[in-house]
């Protein structure tokens, strides 16, 4: 009972944040709502009895992807978004996709509808413990984390060479070209 | 059947092969003149020393391949065996290619050592050489094979380097364009026999020449298996397209015209003497032109069987003689006389072929090795001496400059001409008699018109001593024109293209180009002797110096060209021989139906008759010629009657035009390189089409990728949706 | 607790169809990116909803490496995102449109 009432409560903030995102022109205003939605999904993993990773991802996702997110809209320091001047066929079918999107849900919500459920779910059995996902980290699974520290590796690097920094007489020069463009645009 | 066998047989052929190797590869690094020459001469020496050891017999362990009656083997390899095809590279000697390797072996060695001094300077030295050799073997191959098929690799052997060394001035424009001439037309032969090849092989299921067992396996001779098997064709037009012996005899004439140089094919044959003056001795006058003739003696027993071909080879061969002789007549180019004089030669021994006195073909091909090779050599001393200038009308009065030329030429003109003692009197007599009495000894009985070949022959006989003795006197009597401006000088014969000087005297040439000569004279003199035909041997003053029966080139050839009469006279009595078999015992050397008093009589008064004509041409032409030397002759004589503009304009310029215009530019061009561009066209215009749908713009990008994630996910909803129902 | 599939998967489909449709309709890199990560958070529910539905840890050890992935997807991302806009002067991606044709 509680929980169902949790439940709507938190679905309906994560969908409310989620098209807060969508509409929302300042990217800011877009970041702030994807926080929003970090946080209540976040949430609805502790109804799902999954601490470990409700934590993680409030950590990681609200704590830091977030943060770098932020940190460079504002190193940018983005204008807000400017109306669509170009390929306005896209919204049309951004929408249409977005509605078979949605139909093909409600279908996929009826399909689990009508599967009986051959397993039985037992509600204190839970495999969200810390103690649990550690164990299958580093037994089981210990292949996977190894080779997702090596992707790390290589996040770093590739996030390194990608923001090296120009020869500045070059940055100059296509800095001065793309100004002269958009003073002439505007 | 027990036969010979003898591995030396392979050293005689395999020997200039190497040499050419050497040459090539050695020779060529070196560059030493004399290595090169000493290589290549050596290496026919070798040739040359077997073969004689295994004609002969000294040395070997069996008797000389001359006297013996089986041919000597040599089972080199199994080239192909399929069915009941088979090919051998086997080598054989027998009576024929017995005679034709001494000559040919001992004329080319004194053709290579002329050569080491002809060439003297020469920047490809080695690579003549190596060509000379290559044509060696080449040759060899052709006249030791013992079947058609190594025997016409052997004719295609010869063909390239007739190619190879006719185009050796590879800068020379005539050079290079009348080696493909000479090639071309030689092709246009080789086709003939090819056919002719297949057509034997599927009327008589061998192609060798020879009875013998390989391998425990028999095989049959082409010829043991016609005589035996196949009967006589009839002497009519028809039996030429009939598909039987008469068509085979047809297409390898068609050959030995390419090889032979005989009418319709014969124009390559002057054009080449734009090569060096010793490949047009050695190639062009004493062995690869006789090729045809060997090819021809050696299928006689085809021939005999198939009349009609007989007939043809003979007129074709008279009119030729006729013909070339005519032209040469006119010829101011000493090369281009003898060239032409080669023609008519050759024209003489396919008449000889064609009335069926093959005995007298080949003994004529031998004695014109030695003459025509000796006149070639002197002419190419003759050129040395003049600093390379060809034309006669620029010589004069060289017999005090160039004594030991002088000398030998001298033989070699009267050889030529018919006077007797010299070699070309008996090859040449024998074959004029034969012609005349052609009714005799032609295998089908009365020859058809043999009185006109025989006129023919006999005119040709007076132009040949004319034009001959119009070449000495220009060269060698008279005042010196060295210095002389002709209407027509391009100076195109003249290598070092620049005049002579004014106080130009010619000199003999060295010792290694005038002994070789000396050689060749002796030979033409002598050379003939061993075939003295018995009405001459039998006369009462000659008899005691030579014998009675003197004829031994005859002898030795007579198994190989039974003419089927004798067979048959031997136990029967047939029409032809009978009367004529005089002799009751059938002593084996002696010529069938050759003895009777009357054959002798007019045998003896047909030899006066030819001698009494050469002597008469030598007197006209010396009367013609002595005082006038640039005597002019008919325009069109010396225009080669202008056959080479007739072939030009039908045959060739049409070809070339189609060639260019229509199967170049409009099929090659047009066709294949239209589909070829069309398609990378195509290719190009699709991918510009397909081009638009990259926009650049990510989000159509994202769109797209949405829109397959879509129809992904649609897809297992789907049946998702049937497995719930 | 119970857990009721259904309705998280339900929850889970419509967060990703807002965050496609907010991939496409975004002009802004940043807000794109953004839309990815929702979307990519979607699937995480979902997983998370399976594992506990089954009772398996392993859809919670794949959303441990989703997230892993993401944060790397992230730092690289907005690498790219900075330099281009060294170039451009401007996060706008249909300016990114050099490759066009």
């Amino acid at each position: 009972m509680v929980t169902s009432a949790l439940f709507f409560l938190f679905a309906g903030l994560a969908i409310a944040c989620a098209l807060s995102l969508v509409y929302h022109r300042n990217p800011l205003y877009s970041a702030i709502s994807l926080i929003g939605v970090f946080i209540s999904l976040a949430c609805l993993y502790l109804l799902l009895a999954a601490p470990f990773i409700a934590v993680v991802q409030v950590l990681v996702y609200a704590g830091a992807i977030m943060v770098l997110v932020i940190f460079v809209i504002m190193l940018l320091n983005l204008d807000e978004d400017k109306p669509i001047l170009r390929l306005k066929y896209l919204a049309a079918a951004g929408i249409g996709l977005g509605l078979v999107l949605l139909v093909q849900t409600l279908f996929v919500f009826y399909a689990v509808l009508k599967t009986p459920n051959s397993v039985a779910v037992d509600p204190d059995k839970t495999v969200g413990k810390t103690l649990e996902i550690g164990k299958a980290m580093y037994t089981e699974y210990l292949l996977p984390v190894e080779i997702v520290g090596i992707l790390l590796l290589m996040a770093v690097i590739g996030g390194v060479l990608l923001v090296r920094k120009m020869n500045p007489v070059e940055a100059e020069k296509v800095v001065e070209g793309e100004m002269e463009k958009r003073h002439l645009a505007d | 059947m027990e036969m010979t066998e003898n591995n030396l047989l392979s050293l005689i052929v395999f020997a200039p092969l190497v040499g050419a190797v050497i040459n090539w590869i050695v020779g060529g690094k070196l560059k030493n003149e004399l290595f090169s020459g000493v290589v290549a001469s050596v290496a026919v020496a070798v040739s040359c020393v077997i073969a004689f050891m295994i004609a002969f017999g000294f040395g070997i362990a069996h008797e000389g391949a001359l006297f013996i009656d089986k041919p000597v083997l040599d089972h080199v390899a199994t080239w192909m065996q399929v069915g009941g095809f088979r090919a051998d590279f086997g080598l054989g000697m027998d009576r024929l290619s017995g005679i034709y390797v001494c000559f040919i072996t001992f004329v080319g060695l004194l053709i290579h050592i002329f050569a080491t001094g002809y060439m003297h300077g020469d920047k490809g030295f080695y690579r003549f050489f190596a060509y000379l050799n290559l044509f060696m073997f080449s040759m060899l191959t052709l006249i030791l094979a013992d079947n058609y098929l190594l025997m016409f690799v052997g004719w295609e052997g010869v063909g390239l380097c007739s190619y190879l060394l006719i185009g050796y001035f590879i800068q020379k424009d005539e050079a290079r364009k009348a080696a493909k001439k000479a090639f071309v037309m030689n092709r246009i032969g080789d086709w003939g026999v090819l056919m002719a090849i297949f057509l034997t092989y599927s009327l008589t299921g061998t192609i060798s020449f020879f009875d013998k067992v390989v391998d425990g396996e028999k095989i049959t001779s082409v010829f043991t298996y016609v005589t035996s098997n196949l009967s006589a064709e009839p002497m009519t037009a028809a039996a030429i397209l009939g598909g039987g012996l008469t068509t085979i005899g047809v297409l390898l004439f068609i050959g030995a015209c390419g090889k032979s140089a005989q009418i319709p094919l014969f124009t390559w044959l002057p054009d080449a003497m734009a090569g060096p003056t010793p490949v047009s001795a050695l190639i062009h006058a004493a062995t690869m032109v006789t090729a045809g003739v060997y090819l021809v003696v050696r299928s006689n027993s085809i021939y005999q069987m198939a009349p009609t071909a007989m007939v043809i080879i003979a007129v074709i061969g008279a009119s030729t003689a006729i013909f070339a002789a005519s032209i040469g007549l006119a010829q101011n180019d000493i090369k281009k006389v003898l060239a032409y004089s080669t023609v008519s030669q050759l024209g003489y021994m396919f008449l000889a072929c064609g009335v069926g006195a093959f005995v007298a073909a080949i003994f004529h091909v031998m004695t014109h090795a030695f003459f025509k090779a000796l006149l070639f050599l002197g002419s190419g001393s003759v050129i040395h001496g003049m600093h390379h200038e060809q034309d006669m009308r620029k010589m004069g009065n060289l017999r005090k400059y160039m004594p030991i030329t002088f000398a030998t030429m001298v033989t070699g003109w009267l050889a030529i001409s018919g006077i007797p003692i010299f070699a070309g009197f008996f090859s040449k007599d024998e074959i004029l008699y034969r012609t005349f009495a052609a009714d005799k000894y032609f295998p089908a009985g009365e020859f058809p018109g043999n009185e006109i070949l025989w006129v023919v022959g006999i005119i040709t006989a007076v132009m040949t001593a004319i034009y001959m003795t119009r070449m000495m006197v220009m060269t060698f009597w008279g005042e010196e024109r060295f210095h002389t401006k002709l209407d027509d000088d391009h100076g195109h014969h003249n290598d070092e293209h620049h005049p002579l000087p004014a106080d130009f005297k010619p000199h003999e040439s060295p010792a290694v180009m005038t002994i070789p000569l000396i050689v060749l004279a002796v030979l033409s003199t002598i050379g003939g002797l061993v075939g003295i035909p018995y009405a001459l041997s039998s006369l009462p003053g000659v008899e005691s110096i030579v014998g009675k029966d003197a004829n031994h080139f005859e002898q030795v050839l007579e198994p190989i060209v039974k003419l089927k009469n004798e067979a048959a006279a031997d136990s029967t009595e047939h029409a032809i021989g009978s009367e004529h078999s005089a002799v009751a015992e059938s002593a084996p050397e002696e010529n069938h139906g050759g003895h009777s008093p009357e054959a002798i009589a007019k045998e003896r008064f047909l030899a006066a008759l030819s001698v009494g004509l050469a002597a008469f041409g030598i007197i006209v032409g010396w009367i013609l010629f002595r005082k006038k030397p640039l005597r002019k002759l008919p325009r069109i004589l010396e225009e080669k009657w202008r056959i080479d503009e007739i072939y030009n304009g039908l045959i060739v310029d049409p070809l070339t035009r189609l060639s260019r215009q229509s199967l170049w530019k409009g099929f090659d061009l047009g066709f294949i390189d239209g589909i070829v561009n069309g398609a990378g066209e195509a290719v190009v215009s699709i991918g510009g089409v397909v081009r638009r749908i990259q926009g650049g713009f990510v989000r159509a990008y994202a769109a797209v990728i949405l829109i397959g994630a879509v129809v992904v996910i649609g897809y297992f909803i789907y049946y998702g949706l049937k497995l719930i129902g | 607790m119970e857990s009721n599939l259904a309705n998280y998967l339900a929850l889970s489909g419509v967060l990703f169809a807002i965050g496609a449709v907010g991939v496409i309709y975004k002009r802004n890199a940043i807000g794109m990116f953004m839309c990815i990560e929702l979307m990519l958070n979607a699937v995480n529910l979902s997983l998370v909803a399976f594992s506990r539905h089954y009772g398996d840890v392993t859809g919670q050890l794949f959303v441990f490496m989703v997230m892993s992935v993401a944060a790397a997807e992230a730092a690289v991302g907005l690498g790219i995102i900075i330099a281009f806009f060294r170039n451009k002067v401007s996060v706008d991606v249909d300016d990114a449109s050099i490759l066009k044709n």
